[in-house]
């Protein structure tokens, strides 16, 4: 253990920071015991301070400020040391002390009265600044208070928030289960509608097939309804008495051949052809009749694969009018024509023609 | 942050050992340039002296409750917590370098550094013009010896090596030293 004499020695360079580290942290332990010293070593570090003062002045960055403030965690407040007291040297000097106080008792007295006077006004100096120190303390306790009401509030809400969330999170995983079973029908309503889906486009095919075989048969229907409507009228022409009747010419070594009734009170008549060659489906075969100088065109003449057709004739001009009939090959058109382009396949003059009952 | 401009700094320090942060800023703001200057004058780095800028405030913030009044005022002790930190810095780049380059260093080079630069900022820093003007009344041993010790970090024994000189003597001049500023740092601050 250091003693006092050499501790005071060395306090100049502890409080310079120069001794070795062994020797300080055994000045320090000394300090621990002996207020003597401790206010010796105050006296120098001030100096030592002051003495830092020869550096060039220049603040920190603010950066280094808000780094501290970042950094300085709350922490557990430790019990705060005492205010300071006026220290007193810790040796003691017998003599010393007994000679000035026979010798100096009354100005003692002085100087004591004059101590208590300073250190009432020191005391004084303090109490106003912890008055000042509690005012601050004081205030930082009703602003946490007003604080703690502020969050105990808050508090209060989030909890309400959260019952009704945790509600609607209860709702939710309900529509969850909900939502679960609507898509497993959805499913299975897909899977059923691809089976429907396939079994209708089947139906549609199948009704296209129906309906063109049903148009086929209209068709038929129609042409055999036309072929029924003919042999009737051949029948009545053939049943009146004043019917007349001729035969057509044909280009020299074709199978065709055609006759023709009229009836002149009734002004119609009926074209009977057989063994006409079969024309592609852009051809047909034409009827003109001629009265003077101009040929009229009187009507198609279909044929079946057989190259027989007939065609019901009701000019537009009185029978007895016409001298000339003939057949003759066409394009197809969507209007009658105003003359025809070919030669005749079948022709006769109406000249010919002769009661069918003599 | 005003109400704290009356307090005194022990009143501060209490503040701050109860976890008062604008305590800690109002005290900052009283010191923070001090304690800067002194650790980017020693090490020559300002980076290294912002940490320990930061590093000397945190370590108050935290050990506020411990301050003890008879070892010293606030500031003595921030300052002395400032220059054992700027000291730790400075030993360990030593214990780095090649100890005859330390042998062999001018020791003139010591002079400029605290000289007053410009008219300018003497007069910013009055205190700090009084300071070096303390300085330069003491005989050049003693200044020799207290700015190789306060400015440089080196030991008495390394003062001792580097100037060739009896440890005894260092020793000496260091405590004359101290004295004489005690005594003129005394009478600057009477009015």
């Amino acid at each position: 253990m250091m003693d006092c004499r050499h501790v005071e020695d060395i306090i100049p360079a502890y409080a310079l920071d120069a001794l070795e580290p062994e020797e300080g942290r055994r000045v320090e332990e000394h300090f621990e015991g002996c207020d003597w010293c401790s206010g010796l070593v105050r006296t120098h570090l001030e100096v030592a301070a002051t003495l830092s003062l020869a550096a060039e002045q220049k603040p920190p960055p603010k950066r280094v400020l808000a780094g501290i403030v970042k950094r300085a965690v709350p922490v557990q407040a430790e019990p705060a040391a005492p205010p300071p007291q006026p220290y007193a040297p810790q040796r003691r000097r017998p003599a010393t002390i007994l000679a000035a106080f026979l010798y100096a008792a009354a100005p003692i007295a002085l100087l004591l009265l004059g101590g208590v006077l300073a250190f009432t006004l020191r005391t004084s100096g303090q109490m106003g600044d912890l008055q000042q120190t509690n005012d601050v303390l004081t205030r930082q306790v009703s602003d946490l208070q007003q604080d703690n009401d502020a969050l105990s509030g808050e508090l209060s809400q989030l909890m309400d928030e959260n019952s009704r969330m945790a509600a609607q999170v209860s709702k939710l995983n309900d529509d969850s289960s909900m939502v679960s079973e609507m898509s497993e029908k959805v499913n299975r309503l897909s899977e059923e509608n691809t089976v429907v889906t396939a079994e209708v486009t089947e139906l549609v095919s199948g009704n296209k097939t129906l309906s063109q075989q049903m148009d086929a048969l209209t068709v038929s229907g129609r042409e055999l309804l036309e072929f029924l409507r003919m042999q009737r009228a051949i029948t009545y022409m053939l049943t009146l008495p004043n019917t007349m009747a001729m035969n057509l010419e044909a280009q020299p070594g074709a199978e065709a051949q055609g006759s023709l009734m009229l009836n002149f009170d009734r002004e119609w008549g009926i074209f009977v052809a057989t063994g006409l060659p079969l024309l592609p489906a852009t051809h047909q075969y034409d009827i003109w009749m001629s009265a003077g100088d101009r040929e009229y065109y009187v009507g198609a003449l279909a044929i079946d694969e057989t190259g027989w057709g007939v065609a019901y004739l009701a000019p537009d001009h009185a029978m007895a009018e016409y001298q000339w009939i003939g057949v003759t090959v066409e394009f197809k058109t969507a209007s009658p024509r105003p003359s025809r382009s070919g030669e005749p396949v079948l022709w006769g003059s109406l000249a010919l023609v002769a009661p069918l009952y003599p | 942050m005003a109400e704290y401009e009356g307090l005194g700094d022990e009143n501060l320090i209490t503040l701050i050992a109860h976890g008062d942060k604008d305590a800690l800023e109002s005290f900052y703001e009283r010191y923070s340039t001090q304690v800067f200057s002194l650790a980017r004058f020693m090490l020559r780095n300002e980076a290294i002296a912002e940490e320990i800028t930061q590093e000397v405030f945190l370590a108050l913030w935290q050990k506020a409750s411990t301050f003890n009044p008879k070892r010293g005022s606030p500031k003595g002790w921030l300052m002395s917590v400032t220059h054992h930190r700027v000291i730790d810095h400075v030993r360990a780049a030593k214990r780095a370098r090649d100890s005859t380059d330390r042998m062999a260093k001018d020791l003139s080079s010591l002079q400029p550094v605290y000289q007053v630069h410009t008219e300018e900022e003497a007069y910013r820093s009055m205190d700090r013009q009084e300071v070096v003007k303390a300085l330069e009344t003491l005989p050049e041993a003693q200044k020799t010896v207290i700015l190789m010790s306060y400015f440089e970090g080196y030991s008495q024994s390394e003062i001792a090596e580097i100037l060739n000189q009896p440890l005894g003597t260092v020793k000496t001049r260091l405590r004359l030293g101290m004295q004489k500023l005690r005594a003129m740092f005394n009478r600057s601050a009477t009015p």
